[in-house]
């Protein structure tokens, strides 16, 4: 466009005015300090796509305070990255990431809940005044604190629960995680575990409901492959054809997914019926032995096949495989096996034919380690930790407020968070007026709807996360932006006795560091001792104060940790040693000193106390097929930040079902045809993905697609024991659309 | 190139560079921060100028000040109680531009539009930030966004203005600003605010927001040229003295 010299004369004309220059972004007349130093410097952080555990170190490269390239941590317990360590640099720089704290202005239930930019100070003042009112009219309890996805907040969190005094703190694996299994496992040994890697003692393994070819730390599977090299007999059940079956399985076991107290049953029908038991074992240390084997006789290896729908001899070569190859191992799932109407009895059955067998805290068996890092209650920061820092006395002191110890009672008893599943009856009931949660995703919940209409319903929801998620933040009133791993010191990492420090960029627009948003809101409820004044390095120290140790010393020795030396040589048969209660006798940790075949503490609240079968949710002529809720693919995550990272969207664009080829042609449907799923609690539409994968009879899927929400067809119908839907057990038909 | 006291100066560079600098500042505002009553005022102070200068907003002028003025015209006429505004236009501003619109988010930084992938900190963002510490100029310790972001931008091509309207500047080195702003348009600007102004036009047609962004297309066309007028007048007109008045 040419501009005339007349035009030009009027351009200068135009000049004369006055604009306002409040809210302008650039610093005038000021010389700009060179920030550029144009050196790439190595700092150091943990991958949290797997969360809590296993933290896999990452090395990073910074140019100009910007992460530019990374790579595994040279020497750390966990380096070998995968695609969802390198998605999170992805994610770290995501245009979307939420960048500010943002309020609703809307009521809910509107079309737009209307978020706005609002300070920190002005989200900080509407938390606590909610808090404050909460408490003064209900009661601190009726404030439910919970965190899903990250994990690491959870220590943080839950001494701002208990410092405001609210004993409902939940989190996504009181939900329907691990902690499903944990359960069983404190219930039935007392301790928690799902095995221990096989070692040079190792003879067989049972590898039960999991895929660590997928699904483990790489180092894991490395370990699993040299226990297969070394001649380690491998029996896997898994209702899906997996890399692990294939490549690990001497025997490989297909039952229908939810029959696994059954199968476990017959196995140990043969064991007991062939005399392969440890009799003095069983004699000695399980409790309820005798109604074990009487119960278990009710199982053959033909009626267990005819219900788990396996070969027969299947079941007897198994049992006798890992019954005679002595000490056998053990690897389960961390919830496949706890995703039933009976999943705690399920998991239970499971873990007491090794105990049968006599390999509990044998070398080479089920080993418990000696030496966990004191001051901890679990081994990562995946569990809930640690009893001081969170106030586990306050929780302990609180429990006749638990809201999960009327449904859920042997859950209340035995677990520190809350299980959170009857969420929607709590806030009908009136008993829960508040939710905090950090990184939380409603779409876990089965018929999320409920849940989402249970949180409509609130005084006051927030959420803290990385990204802003209608499905679950349009029902809460305020949504505040988190750091990630990048930019986050803490929680520090914790690998065996070995703990690393780590580095931290300044965080995107005005993120905070979850810890930090915790603290902070204590603070400002009036306990700004008790919550370091909002320093998570100072909140840091306080953990780490308990190893004598501090973070400046981790940042000292950044790269290889600080190892605090074991207090006693590494020692197996613990428990008649003395060395597994906690009052220093011979036993297990449980209420009888035994393994519990029979659960006492099942028994007082009047669920099933044996390891029983249970019949699950039925399939029908119009609903033939059972879904597996929660299938996945190899190193990608779920809802959590999946469609933020490319390079993770890549290996699976959209939501698919996988179905066993022969179900798919029997309907006539073919790869990518679009499919309705039908269960008698909802519908979605998905792609199809015919694979032998699958078992016939079922199909299976990846959670977490808003688009086609998995969990909408799971009915709320839960275990009595663990609280935990059905996620792997739904009837279901499938149809082309 | 140096100016010397003799030297060759156009005698309207001053209000030239004011009125590119308040365009420049105006832009700059709108993609800042949610808007508010200042900033209304502001644009109807822009709208008034461009009405008054039909040579470039009218239908012979350029064709995107042209539909950004008459959008930012019906904006108001819809719009005809500001304060009323206020907080819808945070509610907007947010879903548009905050990542709570979610996949309907407008990106607004330069990064965003690169070639090879979507993500802030990408290339433009080292090349701007290097320039921004080469002229001098750093952005606001409160403004938590990168220095590719539009708003920062446009406030840098302002800032430039500002120092075509110091005199002691112009007696120097003149050139030297025109020179960076022209690059700066050409290497940057134009290559996302047509791609981020159209995307803004399918999320949301009528939007404030939205006209802005036509306006802002076709103004970096206005200016390119009024940059290459002045820099030519730097060439070939010759002025014995500075007018006292400047």
């Amino acid at each position: 466009m040419a501009i005339s010299r007349k035009t030009l004369q009027k351009i200068a004309g135009a000049s004369d005015i006055e604009l306002s220059k409040n809210k302008y972004p650039m610093e005038s007349n000021t010389l700009a300090k060179k920030s550029s130093s144009g050196v790439e410097e190595a700092q150091y952080t943990f991958c949290d796509a797997c969360n809590g555990v296993p933290m896999c170190g990452i090395e990073y490269f910074m140019k100009d305070g910007i992460v530019t390239r990374m790579n595994g941590w040279p020497g750390f317990p966990t380096s070998s990255l995968c695609s969802k360590a390198y998605g999170t640099l992805q994610r770290l720089y995501h245009p979307n990431r939420l960048k500010y704290p943002m309020k609703r202005t809307k009521p809910k239930g509107s079309s737009d809940p209307g978020f706005v930019r609002i300070s920190w100070d002005e989200a900080y003042d509407l938390i606590v005044k909610n808090l404050n009112q909460i408490k003064e009219k209900y009661g601190p309890h009726a404030a439910f604190f919970y965190v899903g996805d990250p994990k690491e907040p959870r220590a943080a969190v839950q001494r701002l629960a208990n410092l405001y005094g609210s004993v409902n703190y939940g989190t996504e694996s009181s939900t329907g995680c691990r902690m499903g299994s944990q359960i069983a496992e404190l219930l039935t040994y007392g301790f928690e575990t799902l095995g221990s890697p096989p070692n040079d003692k190792t003879k067989s393994m049972l590898v039960w409901g999991t895929n660590p070819a997928y699904s483990s730390d790489p180092a894991d599977w490395k370990n699993l492959l040299q226990a297969k090299e070394r001649g380690v007999k491998f029996i896997v059940v898994d209702p899906r054809v997996t890399p692990t079956a294939s490549v690990l399985a001497d025997i490989h076991i297909q039952p229908k997914p939810n029959t696994m107290a059954a199968l476990a049953s017959g196995m140990m029908h043969v064991i007991f019926k062939e005399n392969l038991h440890d009799e003095g074992f069983c004699n000695k240390w399980i409790n309820g032995i005798d109604e074990l084997k009487e119960y278990v006789k009710g199982f053959p290896p033909e009626k267990a096949a005819e219900i788990a729908q396996v070969p027969a001899q299947q079941i007897i070569d198994a049992a006798r495989l890992y019954a005679t190859n002595t000490p056998g191992g053990m690897k389960l799932s961390s919830q496949g096996t706890t995703h039933n109407t009976n999943a705690a009895n399920n998991h239970r059955s499971i873990l007491m034919i090794p105990a049968i067998c006599g390999y509990l805290d044998v070398p080479g068996g089920v080993e418990k380690p000696t030496n966990p890092m004191e001051g901890m209650a679990g081994p990562h920061w995946g569990g809930d930790l640690p009893p001081k820092f969170t106030y586990r006395e306050k929780t302990i002191a609180n429990k006749a407020h638990r809201l999960d110890n009327e449904r859920t009672p042997a859950w209340a008893e035995m677990m520190v968070p809350v299980q959170t599943s009857y969420l929607p009856e709590w806030v009908e009931e009136g008993k829960v007026k508040a939710f905090l949660g950090w990184g939380f995703n409603v779409m876990i919940w089965a018929q999320t709807h409920e849940y989402q209409k249970a949180l409509d319903k609130l005084d006051f929801a927030m959420a803290v996360d990385y990204f802003f998620r209608p499905w679950t933040h349009n029902h809460v009133d305020l949504v505040l932006p988190v750091a990630v791993n990048f930019e986050r010191q803490a929680p520090f990492g914790i690998h065996g006795r070995t703990l690393h420090g780590r580095n931290a960029i300044t965080p995107i627009g005005e993120a905070r560091e979850d810890w930090k948003i915790a603290l902070d809101i204590g603070v400002r409820l009036g306990y700004a001792e008790e919550c370091f004044n909002g320093d998570v390095i100072a909140a840091c120290n306080d953990i780490l104060k308990m190893w004598d140790t501090s973070y400046d010393e981790l940042n000292k020795n950044l790269v290889k940790g600080v190892s605090i030396p074991p207090k006693q040589k590494n020692a197996f048969k613990k428990y008649e040693k003395g060395m597994m209660r906690g009052d220093g006798k011979p036993g297990f940790p449980t209420p009888s000193g035994k393994v519990e075949a029979v659960s006492m503490v099942l028994q007082k609240h009047g669920n099933v106390a044996l390891p029983e079968y249970k019949e699950g949710l039925k399939t029908s002529e119009e609903f033939p097929l059972l879904l597996v809720s929660g299938s996945r693919i190899p190193y990608i995550t779920h809802s959590k930040w999946r469609e933020d990272s490319p390079w993770l969207f890549e290996l699976q664009k959209e939501p698919l079902l996988m179905v066993h080829p022969q179900d798919a042609a029997k309907r006539e449907i073919q790869k990518d045809d679009a499919i309705r799923v039908t269960s008698p609690w909802g519908e979605i539409e998905v792609k199809a993905n015919p694979t032998i994968m699958m078992v016939q009879g079922a199909v299976g899927m990846m959670h977490g697609w808003a688009e086609a929400n998995v969990n909408a067809l799971v009915p709320r119908q839960f275990d009595p024991i663990s609280g935990y839907a059905p996620y792997k057990e739904v009837p279901c038909e499938i149809k082309k659309v | 190139m140096t100016f010397t006291d003799a030297s060759i100066y156009d005698p309207h560079i001053i209000e030239i560079s004011r009125f590119r600098k308040n365009f420049y500042q105006f832009f700059s505002r709108v993609y800042s921060e949610e808007a508010d009553l200042a900033l209304l005022a502001d644009a109807k102070k822009i709208l008034q100028i461009l009405d008054d200068l039909p040579e470039l907003s009218g239908p012979e002028g350029n064709a995107d000040l042209h539909e950004g003025a008459r959008k930012l015209e019906a904006f108001f006429k819809r719009n005809p109680i500001e304060n009323l505004i206020v907080d819808d236009l945070a509610i907007e501003y947010a879903g548009l531009f905050l990542g709570v619109g979610c996949k309907n988010t407008v990106h607004l930084c330069e990064s965003s539009y690169g070639r090879q992938n979507n993500f802030l900190f990408q290339d433009s963002y080292f090349t701007v930030k290097d320039l921004f510490e080469k002229t001098g100029f750093q952005r606001g310790e409160r403004f938590a966004e990168p220095d590719d972001h539009l708003s920062l931008e446009l406030a840098f091509m302002a800032e430039l203005c500002t120092c075509l309207m110091d005199p002691d500047n112009i007696k120097k080195d003149p050139l030297k600003y025109l020179a960076i702003q022209r690059r700066f348009i050409s290497e940057h600007l134009q290559n996302w605010v047509p791609a981020f102004s159209q995307k803004l036009r399918e999320v949301a047609p009528s939007s404030l927001y939205t006209a802005c962004s036509k306006l802002l297309k076709g103004y970096l066309q206005t200016d390119s040229s009024l940059i290459n007028i002045q820099t030519e007048d730097y060439h070939q007109k010759s002025v014995d003295k500075m007018p006292e008045s400047a």
